[in-house]
């Protein structure tokens, strides 16, 4: 009868192995410890003490299944994959940590209880609310970001998707960024923050729309969710040439053709969505610029129910701050365009 | 000192383990079992541990320098390694690059 500790060994030197492999590897181990075995049969000691030694000089039965495996690539990420993991990793959280939290602290002030709540403790509740919330939402979005960088870092790693530059186009090594062509880390994570809050606000949920605290009993939205719906195909289209945007400002890291060639998508979107979205004359909750009216006798359209100078058509009575936002937006894109193309043409030279 | 002295110990392993396939292919001419190797590895000088070679042969024959027959004629099935004419050319290739190897880094270092 073959002796329990001897089969015990061997178990767990296969156990991991495919069935076919496991077998033979269990045959070809089995004669080593009887060859070793009968080697010390002339020596003192009992027979158990005798298996002991000879499992004893085997060593450890894990190490002798690596070897067996033999995989040169065993491990989850590897090198170079895992230099980039690293970076990805802490960039991808540290963004996911920004932007939940603003989202988050920004949806609990418009929740927050409207004053003479006649609630009990009605802040205290809020604020308990608010912290657990802000709690759950993050520790499930970090894990979430962590896996899925994770497992496309794996599947690269193990499909071989090559990082690296061949040595056969050593011209194709990128240029050193010069100084003021190089992309930093804080513009990118703004990048990344800024695109996570837009989607979540006007994608995510239109219905929620920053309504402003204790305008009414009940948070009235700021935008007209039907338009903001309506215009819902182009906040998309603006957050995927944003998304572009900032992959392709990481994987460069300098402002290159390419960055300037998604900042001029993502920007010119930008004005497109900002005048269709804001220059409807009905993106303005019609109730909020009712109630508005109400608490403060004010109007909000144009100049307090005057066209804006300078502005004509449709254009004159928008709400001034809509109005602001839309030239701001216009002004700055095209800044924004300009100075990348300037910078990414001087870089090339 | 201790440090130095298992710092030399970990150069001369990686040194070793390097020349393992070399000096295994050159043990297997003739049909051998696993722990005959080990012992005649011992005897001539290189030991290797037992479960350095068994996986290490098992390695060599899914690479097809190496064949293998089980013996169960005996009592005691045992299974002999062989090298293959792939092995062999692969055997021979690897010493003469190995005898280069050894000129030019004696060359090297005596001067």
């Amino acid at each position: 009868m073959k002796n329990n500790l001897i089969e015990r060994y061997i178990y767990a030197v296969t156990r991991h192995l495919p069935d076919k492999e496991a077998a033979e590897v269990s045959r070809e181990l089995d004669e080593l410890i009887s060859s070793m075995l009968d080697e010390r049969s002339s020596q003192p000691g009992t027979d158990d003490e005798k298996i002991r030694g000879v499992l004893m000089d085997l060593g450890s039965p894990e190490a002798m299944a690596r070897e067996y495996s033999g995989k040169a690539n065993d491990s989850l990420i590897g090198q170079p994959h895992y230099s980039l993991y690293l970076k990805v990793l802490k960039f991808v959280l540290m963004a996911i940590a920004i932007g939940i939290s603003v989202a988050l602290l920004v949806s609990a002030i418009s929740g927050g209880p409207y004053p003479g709540s006649s609630e009990t403790n009605a802040w205290l509740n809020w604020t308990l609310e608010a912290v657990t919330g802000w709690f759950t939402s993050l520790t499930s979005a970090l894990l979430g970001g962590f896996a899925w960088v994770t497992i496309i870092f794996a599947i690269m790693y193990h499909k071989g998707v090559k990082l690296d530059y061949d040595l056969n186009d050593l011209d194709d090594l990128p240029e050193v960024p010069q100084e003021k062509a190089r992309i930093g880390r804080g513009e990118l994570i703004g990048d990344v923050v800024f695109t996570t809050l837009f989607a979540i606000f006007f994608i995510v949920l239109p219905y929620a729309n920053l309504p402003i605290l204790g305008i009414a009993p009940k948070p009235i939205p700021l935008f007209t969710p039907e338009v903001l719906i309506n215009v819902r195909y182009l906040l998309i289209a603006s957050i995927v040439t944003m998304i572009l945007e900032v992959i392709t400002k990481f994987i460069d890291g300098r402002y290159s053709l390419r960055v300037f060639a998604a900042m001029t998508l993502a920007n010119l979107l930008s004005i497109i969505t900002v005048l269709t979205w804001l220059g409807n004359p009905e993106a303005l909750n019609p109730v909020f610029a009712e109630r508005f009216q109400e608490l403060t006798g004010l109007s909000v359209y144009g100049i307090n129910g005057q066209p804006v100078p300078g502005f004509g058509g449709h254009w004159a009575m928008l709400p001034l701050p809509f109005l602001i936002v839309i030239v701001v937006v216009v002004v700055v894109s095209i800044i924004e365009i300009i100075s990348a193309g300037i910078k990414a043409f001087q870089n090339r030279n | 000192m201790e440090d130095l002295e298992s710092n030399f110990e970990n150069v001369n392993i990686e040194l070793r383990r390097g020349l393992t396939n070399l000096v295994v292919l050159s043990q297997c001419k003739q049909p051998t079992y696993g722990y005959e190797l080990v012992k005649s590895l011992a005897d001539q000088g290189f030991p290797l541990e037992a479960n350095t070679v068994y996986p290490l042969l098992r390695r060599l024959e899914k690479q097809g320098l190496l064949r293998s027959d089980w013996d169960t004629s005996t009592d005691k099935p045992r299974k002999y390694y062989q090298i293959s004419p792939e092995g062999y050319l692969f055997f021979e290739r690897l010493r003469t690059q190995w005898y280069e190897n050894i000129a030019t880094v004696r060359k090297i270092i005596e001067e």
